[in-house]
């Protein structure tokens, strides 16, 4: 009897779970399905009533943009500089990580937190000042400005990130390998390095998430040439009307290589983010 | 392989006096052991002597060359550390070479060295598996290949035996000193527990707050410790202390007290007359049979625990507010609530002064 009762509850919350889950995923997932669903239609057919999921897709939207606009520069924009600031932040950062977290020296916290707090600056109240420094040094409208921009704010996340990964690390095994002939570097590059590895990857993609999709530096600091997809999407929007296909198609693009991103380095994403939660 | 000295060496942390003023010679192919309580700076000796932590002032010297600035890695020792601290990304055999690598030997010499020491150890099986896959014996192996494949001219061992379970403790120590006579290599050994420390070391370091209290043979620190610390710290179950005084009456020496203690001794203490000291006793020097010794030194107590291992038996007895711990081989002939005569040795007795804890007995 008893059983019985407690395999019926069970099954309860299972139903329970699995419909909340099923909610969550279809809110989640809609839009986006909607919009890459979107893109793939000719502009007749977006607008049908019932809407269609089954249909012949055409990439005619696709083919628009990378061949009559200029899409293909403003992807190169965005790539180069998410990229570059990902690539710039992840090196200093590692370094400089490395460097709070095993030096010992005084006031260490209190420059840790100094470069933390610098993230949390609210990016409008960044933006005025960085304006004028840009100007002064003739940045503005260059893809270097925005790669500098982005880096100010994706410096001290990443460094902040790899300093707690590796402090989470127990010094024993680099000073082993100390003991075993390794210089400092060696010790950090050969053996703590590879530990946090997945912290680093993990790190890597949320800085590559912030610059990729921002738009607020980028619609400030971008000129004509060197917009970023999100700027070249809100341009879509004008006061004639608003390019629907393109639109969608220019969603699609700028989510997809973040979904794919995402889910390649899925195992890293977890393990580094939980890096200091299971121990 | 050569010898260590410690000359007047000091470390601080902050305002902390951890480690006061060492002073250690340790020979060649000696195997020296660092004992003493949790938190006495056992680790910040052996790390300073590795190069892993700064010496505040002093000189420490490995062979004839003063070491105090030298980067670990040139200073040609090994270390085993508690937690073995193996590369957890690379496979034993990785493990083992990565020094060998780092100072760039051959590959097929490399193959050579760790494949040797893997058979010393009994692990020539484990060389592909990582870290994660082994069990705790098992990276206590490796740890210790990784030391020895090397060659070294010191080995550091920081409680290498004390994430261990019992019983496997008990024969890594004998297989620890078969491999010390083996490869003779100077050997530094640390560890909280005075039992490894008797059956292991040549000489024992017996160190308290940051500071050696003696430096003796493991029989020297057993039958003639320095002070009371290391009458009590060697030894176990340990040394009884009992708290009396010293009173001389018709021309002999006795040590008294008010729960109606009352031994003679042979030593005169004509210093110590109506002073207060503390006499020590170990369980073992302390039988039922009555028979051969003076009365003076029988004692009537109440047995209070019977411990019975076999083997031998623990009799915790007291009488007025003192409690002592006997030790009789064989197995409990009393048991709890009886009153018996318990004889004290009179001739393997420890005294020491209450205010410094010296022993007067040398
Ligand atoms: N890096 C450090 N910073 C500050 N204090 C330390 C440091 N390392 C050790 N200590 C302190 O020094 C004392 C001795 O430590 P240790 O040598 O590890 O003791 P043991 O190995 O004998 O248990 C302890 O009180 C410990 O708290
Ligand atoms: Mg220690």
């Amino acid at each position: 009897m008893a059983k019985d009762k407690l395999t019926t509850r069970k099954i309860v919350t299972r139903v329970l779970i699995l419909t909340a889950l099923t909610i969550a995923m279809v809110w989640a997932l809609l839009p986006i399905v909607w919009m890459v669903l979107s893109s793939l239609k000719t502009e007749a057919g977006m607008f049908s009533m019932p809407p269609k999921f089954i249909f012949k897709p055409t990439f005619s939207t696709y083919a628009f943009m990378f061949d009559e606009g200029n899409f293909g520069q403003f992807l190169n924009n965005s790539l180069i500089a998410a990229g570059s600031s990902t690539v710039v932040a992840l090196l200093l950062g590692t370094f400089g990580g490395y460097a709070l977290a095993r030096g010992n020296y005084r006031g260490k916290k209190h420059i840790a937190f100094w470069i933390i707090s610098t993230r949390m600056t609210p990016i409008a109240a960044a933006i005025v000042p960085l304006y004028l420094i840009f100007a002064n040094f003739h940045l503005i409208g260059s893809t270097f400005g925005l790669v500098v921009a982005y880096t100010t704010f994706n410096l001290p996340f990443a460094l902040w990130m790899m300093m707690t990964f590796f402090a989470e690390l127990p010094p024993d095994m680099e000073h082993a390998a100390m003991v075993d002939g390794a210089t400092k570097f060696q010790a950090f590059y050969r053996i703590a390095l590879p530990q946090v590895a997945p912290g680093l990857v993990a790190t890597g993609i949320l800085c590559l998430m912030f610059a990729w999709n921002d738009f607020a530096f980028a619609s400030v600091f971008t000129g004509h040439d060197t917009q970023t997809i999100p700027v070249a999407a809100s341009l879509l929007v004008s006061q004639t009307g608003i390019a629907w296909g393109q639109a969608m198609a220019t969603g699609t693009v700028i989510i997809l290589p973040m979904v794919i991103a995402g889910l390649a380095v899925r195992k890293y994403l977890v393990r580094g983010l939980s890096m200091g939660a299971v121990k | 392989m050569a010898t260590v000295s410690f000359k007047n060496v000091c470390k601080n942390f902050g305002d902390q006096e951890v480690v006061k003023n060492l002073n250690l010679e340790i020979e060649d192919q000696e195997f020296i052991v660092l004992v003493g309580p949790s938190g006495c700076g056992k680790s910040t000796s052996l790390r300073m002597l590795a190069g892993l932590e700064e010496i505040t002032s002093g000189d420490i010297l490995i062979g004839d060359t003063k070491v105090n600035d030298m980067e670990p890695k040139d200073r040609d020792i090994a270390m085993v550390f508690q937690n073995y601290a193996l590369y957890p990304h690379m496979n034993v055999y990785d493990n083992m070479a990565f020094g060998l690598k780092l100072r760039k030997h051959s590959a097929s010499e490399i193959e050579r060295q760790v494949n040797e020491a893997a058979t010393i150890l009994g692990i020539e099986h484990l060389l592909e598996r990582k870290p994660k896959e082994l069990s705790g014996g098992q990276r206590q192996r490796v740890a210790i290949g990784r030391a020895i494949v090397r060659e070294p001219k010191v080995f550091l061992m920081d409680e290498p035996l004390s994430n261990l379970d019992a019983k496997l403790r008990v024969q890594m120590r004998a297989e620890l000193a078969k491999l010390h006579q083996k490869l003779k290599t100077t050997c530094i050994y640390v560890t909280h527990d005075q039992t490894e420390a008797m059956t292991m070391g040549d000489r024992i370091v017996v160190m308290k707050d940051g500071v050696v209290q003696q430096v003796a043979s493991p029989s020297e620190l057993y039958n003639s410790p320095n002070n009371i610390f290391v009458a009590g710290f060697i030894g176990s179950p340990a040394m009884n202390f009992i708290d009396c005084k010293v009173k001389q009456h018709n021309g002999q020496t006795y040590l008294v007290n008010e729960d109606g203690f009352s031994y003679l001794i042979d030593n005169q203490l004509a210093d110590y007359n109506d002073k207060e000291v503390v006499f020590g006793i170990r369980p073992e020097d302390i039988s039922y049979d009555t028979t051969d010794t003076p009365k003076e030194n029988c004692q009537q107590v109440r047995v209070d625990v019977v411990e019975n291992l076999g083997a031998e038996t623990l009799l915790y007895v007291s009488f007025g507010e003192q409690s002592v711990v006997c030790r009789f081989m064989g197995a409990p002939k009393h048991s709890v609530g009886n009153n018996i005569n318990i004889a004290l040795n009179p001739n393997r007795y420890y005294i020491f002064d209450k205010e410094t804890g010296n022993s007067l007995l040398k």
